[in-house]
Parts: C-alpha cells; sequence; structure tokens
C-alpha cells in the first residue's frame, strides 16, 4: 500500500477511536509538528510539550478533518494556532538553541567538531533573526521555508487571506535583512576593535 | 526616487514590472545601502532554506500514548466532578420545589405539631426532674449507710432476687409436668 493510502486507512481507523492508527500518524509526522513548535517557541521543552498538545488537538478533533485537505496542512494549522496561542499567553522568551543542538542531527550523519560548531552557529543565527519576529510573522516565515507551502496553503493553514500573508512574508522578509546587516556591522566593529587592539 | 520605495521593492512578494525591475537596477548600481540590503535579504534566505528541521527526542510516539491516557483520566475526573454537580443541584433544587408544594399542605397541622412538640419537651422535664429527685435520694442514702452495709445490702438483695427467680421457674416447671 502507498504512504498516502496508509495515511487515509489510519485515518479512517483513528476516526472510529483506534490509539493505533492514530499513533502511526504521531510517528509519521512527529517531525514536522515538532519542529514547527521549535521554530516558534524557541524552547524544546515547551516544543515537545505543544506538539504533544496538537496531537491530542487533533485526535479530539479528527471528526472535524476534511478528507480533500491535505493532512500535513491540517495538522500545521493545529500546531501553529497552538504556538501562537502559548505565545500570546506567555510572551515566552525564546531560551540558548544550544539545548536543541543534540536532537538536531540524525545519528547517520553525525559531524565532526568544526562541521558541529558551523551548525550550531547557522541555527543560533536562524534563531536570533526568528526571535526578531511577530508571531504570526514568524509562523509564515516558517511555513514558507521549512514546509515550502503555498501562500494559499498557509492562508489555509492560520486562517488568513493570501494577502494578508504576502504582506506579512514582505514585512518579515524586510526586518530579517535589516536585522542581518545590524548584526554584520557589529559583527565588523568587534572585528576592527580587535584588530586595534592586537595592533597595539 | 528614495531609498524606502527601493526597500520594498526589493523584497516585494509580487512580481515588478519591467519599468519598476529597470528602475531597481539603476538605483542598485548606485545606491551602497540598498545594495547591502538587498545582499542581506539573499544572505537570510539562503540561511532559512538550508536549516535543517530539528527532530524530537527519541520514543516521542509512546510519550503521546502516555499523554493521552492522562488526558482521558482528567477528562474523566472532570465528568464525574460534573455529574455529581449537577446530581447535587438537580437535588437541592426538587427538595426545594417539593418543599414549596408541601407547605401550604401542612399550613393546618401547624398547631397541632406545635402543641405535641410543647407536651414532648413538657415530658422531658418531667423526667429530668424525677432523675433529679432519685440522684439526691441516693447520695443521702449513700452518706448516711455505714460501708459494711453498702456492701453487704447489694449482695443480700441480688441472692434473695436470685432465690426467687429460682423458685418461679421452678413453680412453673412443676406445673407443666402435672399437666403432662
Ligand atoms: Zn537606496
Amino acid at each position: 500500500m502507498t504512504e498516502r493510502g496508509n495515511e487515509r486507512e489510519w485515518i479512517l481507523h483513528a476516526r472510529r477511536g483506534d490509539d493505533d492508527a492514530f499513533a502511526n500518524l504521531v510517528e509519521a509526522y512527529q517531525v514536522p509538528v515538532y519542529n514547527l513548535c521549535c521554530r516558534m517557541l524557541g524552547d524544546p521543552i515547551q516544543a515537545e510539550d505543544a506538539a504533544q498538545e496538537s496531537f491530542l488537538k487533533a485526535y479530539r478533533g479528527l471528526k472535524r478533518y476534511d478528507p480533500n485537505r491535505p493532512f500535513a496542512t491540517w495538522l500545521l494549522s493545529i500546531a501553529s494556532h497552538h504556538c501562537i496561542d502559548r505565545l500570546r499567553r506567555k510572551r515566552i522568551q525564546a531560551i540558548s538553541l544550544s539545548e536543541l543542538l543534540p536532537n538536531q542531527q540524525k545519528p547517520d550523519d553525525s559531524p565532526g567538531p568544526e562541521a558541529a560548531l558551523a551548525i550550531r552557529e547557522h541555527q543560533q543565527a536562524v534563531r536570533g533573526m526568528l526571535e526578531h519576529l511577530g508571531n504570526h510573522d514568524r509562523a509564515v516565515v516558517v511555513l514558507r521555508y521549512w514546509y515550502e507551502l503555498s501562500y494559499e496553503e498557509i492562508a489555509q493553514t492560520l486562517s488568513t487571506s493570501v494577502s494578508s500573508v504576502k504582506s506579512r512574508l514582505h514585512r518579515a522578509r524586510r526586518q530579517l535583512a535589516r536585522y542581518w546587516m545590524e548584526q554584520e556591522t557589529v559583527a565588523l566593529a568587534t572585528r576592527g576593535k580587535c584588530d586595534e587592539a592586537s595592533a597595539v | 526616487m528614495k531609498h524606502q520605495q527601493f526597500d520594498t521593492w526589493l523584497f516585494e512578494e509580487e512580481a515588478l514590472s519591467p519599468d519598476q525591475d529597470r528602475a531597481l537596477a539603476e538605483h542598485l548600481e548606485s545606491c551602497e545601502h540598498c545594495r547591502a540590503l538587498a545582499a542581506a535579504g539573499r544572505a537570510v534566505e539562503g540561511q532559512l532554506l538550508t536549516t535543517s528541521q530539528i527532530e524530537p527526542a527519541p520514543g516521542f510516539t509512546q510519550r503521546w500514548r502516555a499523554c493521552l491516557a492522562d488526558d482521558r483520566h482528567r477528562v474523566g475526573q472532570r465528568q464525574l466532578g460534573a455529574v455529581l454537580l449537577s446530581t447535587t443541584v438537580g437535588l437541592v433544587t426538587l427538595a426545594l420545589l417539593f418543599g414549596a408544594q408541601l407547605l401550604p399542605l401542612l399550613q393546618p397541622a401547624i398547631p397541632a405539631i406545635t402543641q405535641w412538640f410543647s407536651k414532648i419537651v413538657a415530658v422531658v422535664a418531667h423526667l429530668n426532674l424525677v432523675r433529679e429527685i432519685f440522684s439526691v435520694l441516693l447520695e443521702i442514702m449513700v452518706e448516711g449507710i455505714p460501708i459494711v452495709y453498702r456492701v453487704v445490702l447489694p449482695i443480700s438483695l441480688a441472692g434473695l432476687s436470685a432465690v426467687w427467680i429460682v423458685s418461679l421457674y421452678r413453680l412453673s416447671f412443676q406445673n407443666l409436668r402435672r399437666e403432662l
């Protein structure tokens, strides 16, 4: 049976209250849902909690799922709304992404110390950027870049209009570019000071 | 044209018109700030496109099953609480309604009930009085009787009672035998 056929079968059984069938869906979609929560909340513990709750919400609301819609985007929609609600309630400050790194690499691509440092720096840069965006703008960026959803799919996922998605994406990209420029200026200034100090 | 217009065009989601495209290219050639911003935009895009997904710790599905069990337990407790609360509220409401219906029916009987109640109170008061009299008498008797009689008297009373019970028993038994 194809993966898509499996998925349909699992959904059908899960709708009748088969826990094992829904557990198969959890197994299949744990990474995208967890990643979304991590990118949105910036904290692995909060992300785990949010991902688990998103799956519980999905199981409870499975009867409302429209089978004509991709199951992945329906799940991501639940997780996005859940994370935005959490951020609104708690105004979580994203914490160091270094805690995320142990789970980040797959076991088969264990990088050397230099590669690990590069990955760490890369992830830290991304976390720093996302932190500077508002909750909804961050959700749009995450759905666009990590899940490659179309404007229409993002609009459907976040229960908003396509024009709102476009304007949020436009604003977020401009904001991120400005942040990047500022960081580079700061880095250049720090390097300049170091060079002066070493020359003296 | 000012920076702001080009700044907007740089991150435009919709495709620019050929005229806008040309104007932007010309501006980028002459403006270092906008050129740097465009480069920063490309760098950000590169960073976002090359960042892999973060995976949860192993055993996510097992933890989900545990969460599901916890959730069901919580829901069960909440439902039980709701049932208990609604039953209590229902019972209290019914009792109040029933009481309100019964009150007019009981109205004529109220003087009789009050009378009975005062009689019961009077009887209890009398009993209390009798008990007090007896306790006073007992105290006087106990103080007046020497210690030897206080021991001998109950023993002889008990002995006499025993003799009395035995003779009663024998008499009735003999009568029964004679009849047979
Ligand atoms: Zn300019």
